[in-house]
């Protein structure tokens, strides 16, 4: 199938399933930076895990070829930098790239402008990128796992992120009744 | 699931984004994402506006190259992601025109935390080369050390912040 | 209903712990089990060897050579058979033999890497010990990942090339590496090539 009516198939599942949680509406997602409403962390965890180990059982069965799919590469102080940055701007925002498209699909005004500010943000930075460049491409690591890092077998990783997975769920219940 | 208001079980949802995240990877090679379709309507934008400016431009060219800017995959994802939260909100009627805030904060105020808030997420998407979507979400699930170590930033960044925009919310 | 996907989950976590494969660093040889790279080692070397691994370029460095070579899958077969007094010397520099090495592989220490087009000399001690067997992989490491670790058929090949899948699928297992029938043969990473460039 034409490869971006596959995106758009994707993406259409993708907006339904963020808004299905609740995650178009900035108060909600909000609630997680000050522990009253942990959607955001049950979600992203639960989607984690499941990609993961789907990902990592669909490679050891021949059924998918993980190295035919793209991984994101590590670029350690950039990416540092880049995340800060992005966590003061989201909880400003109350609303990520991705939820803030859902929230203005939904008719919320303020999706629509961080969607505005998203964009301004990036041609701004695109436009002055000369002096960013060199940072930008610093401490790069290449298609880099955790298990390549941490030289355990993957398998032991995805136990590990799995374990640490269910723990944070039953943290996270807890606080929520507390809040 | 159709009452207003009533929001489907958040590990259930996340597992069925898991699922189409999976998908993602299984019918596309690859993960989600949404930064990168501001980056490239953005370079697409620059180019109509100077083309010379946004060939010479290191960040921008390389959305130019292949097909141009406006055939990238991740509009065409974005798009899906429009139309799906609309149908979503639609049959669930959560359709509204608002402008949702936290409870001390006004009309305007909360317009302009959006679009400061979007617009410094926009630099740091930039730099760190992706977003929840697709550095955390994706990278996250394929175990890649930069989306981790980009997710506990962007955590650590906002619980860091949060009191100091505590009035936006509380 | 939450309970049933936390079990899930748990269950086929711990599995993992079992799929996952051993780690292949101790350089000792003497390992109890087969020597078997984590898949993860095996992707990660995927996407780091930079080189396209395209096939005809393998053959056309090994005409006109004065050495003898052997197939990836056949060198697969010695290693897993240990074949008596193998040994499998990697002369690529300390940085790419740490990205990944094949099973049982010695990096051969020298101040500079080797050059596709040296003359190499093996210097022994007088003719009682010359070195008979010598050979070079065909192809080296990228044909290694490409025929033994990811063999690769389409579902209407001929019977012939069959029999050198079923063969190469064999030893590829033991070594924790994946065969697979596709629709077509890996035409390529120009879709990661793509996304690399654009990002997410």
């Amino acid at each position: 199938m034409n490869p971006f009516a596959v995106a758009a198939l994707i993406g259409i599942a993708f907006g339904w399933t963020l808004e299905r949680a609740g995650l178009g509406s900035a108060p909600k997602l909000a609630g997680q930076f000050y522990l009253t409403d942990l959607t955001v962390f049950k979600v992203m965890f639960s989607a984690i895990v499941t990609a993961m180990l789907g990902a990592f059982w669909l490679s050891r069965l021949g059924i998918v070829d993980l190295s035919q799919v793209y991984i994101p590469e590590t670029f350690l102080l950039p990416q540092l930098a880049g995340g800060l940055l992005f966590g003061v701007g989201f909880v400003v925002a109350g609303l990520c790239p991705g939820t803030s498209c859902v929230a203005a699909a939904t008719g919320r005004g303020d999706g629509v402008m961080v969607m505005m500010g998203m964009f301004a943000g990036v041609l701004i930075t695109g436009l002055a990128f000369a002096p960013l460049r060199q940072f930008y491409e610093s401490t790069g690591r290449g298609s880099l796992t955790l298990p390549e890092l941490l030289r355990i077998p993957a398998g032991v990783v995805v136990c590990g992120v799995v374990a640490m997975a269910l723990i944070a769920f039953q943290f996270a219940e807890r606080l929520e009744k507390r809040a | 699931m159709s009452t207003p208001r009533r929001y489907a079980d958040p590990y259930l949802t996340g597992v069925c984004l898991g699922l189409v995240l999976l998908a993602a990877f299984v019918f596309a090679g690859r993960g989600l994402g949404a930064s990168g379709a501001f980056a490239s309507s953005a370079a697409g934008v620059v180019a109509a506006a100077s083309p010379s400016r946004a060939a010479a431009n290191p960040y921008f060219a390389r959305y130019l190259a292949g097909d141009g800017p406006w055939r990238e995959w991740l509009l065409f994802e974005i798009a899906g992601v429009i139309l799906g939260g609309f149908l979503s909100a639609l049959f669930a009627g959560r359709l509204r025109a608002s402008i949702e805030r936290g409870p001390n904060l006004g009309r305007g105020s909360r317009l302009a935390y959006a679009f400061g808030g979007g617009s410094v997420m926009g630099i740091g998407a930039v730099i760190a080369r992706g977003c929840t979507s697709g550095l955390a979400l994706t990278g996250g699930a394929l175990l890649s050390a930069g989306a981790w170590l980009f997710m506990m930033a962007a955590f650590a960044g906002a619980y860091v912040f949060a009191p100091f925009v505590k009035r936006a919310w509380r | 209903m939450r309970r049933i996907l936390a079990a899930v989950a748990a269950i086929l976590g711990v599995l993992a712990l079992f799929a996952g494969g051993a780690p292949e660093r101790s350089a000792d040889g003497s390992s109890a089990g087969p020597p078997k790279p984590a898949l993860s080692e095996v992707e990660g070397a995927r996407r780091q060897i930079s080189a396209p691994a395209s096939r005809w370029r393998y053959s056309r460095r090994a005409a006109g050579a004065t050495f003898q070579t052997v197939a990836p899958v056949e060198l697969a077969e010695w290693i897993r058979d240990r074949k008596p007094n193998l040994r499998v010397v990697d002369v690529r520099s300390e940085a790419e033999f740490d990205e990944y090495h094949l099973p049982r592989a010695e990096r051969f220490t020298s101040s500079t890497a080797f050059a596709p087009d040296d003359t190499i000399v093996f210097v022994a001690g007088g003719e009682r010990s010359v070195h008979r067997d010598v050979y070079v992989l065909r192809g080296g490491v990228h044909a290694w990942i490409d025929e033994v670790m990811n063999p690769t058929i389409t579902a209407d090949a001929p019977p012939s090339t069959r029999a050198a899948y079923e063969r190469a699928s064999i030893v590829s297992r033991y070594f924790g590496g994946v065969p697979r029938v596709v629709d077509k043969l890996p035409a390529a990473r120009a879709n990661a090539t793509a996304v690399r460039r654009r990002g997410c």
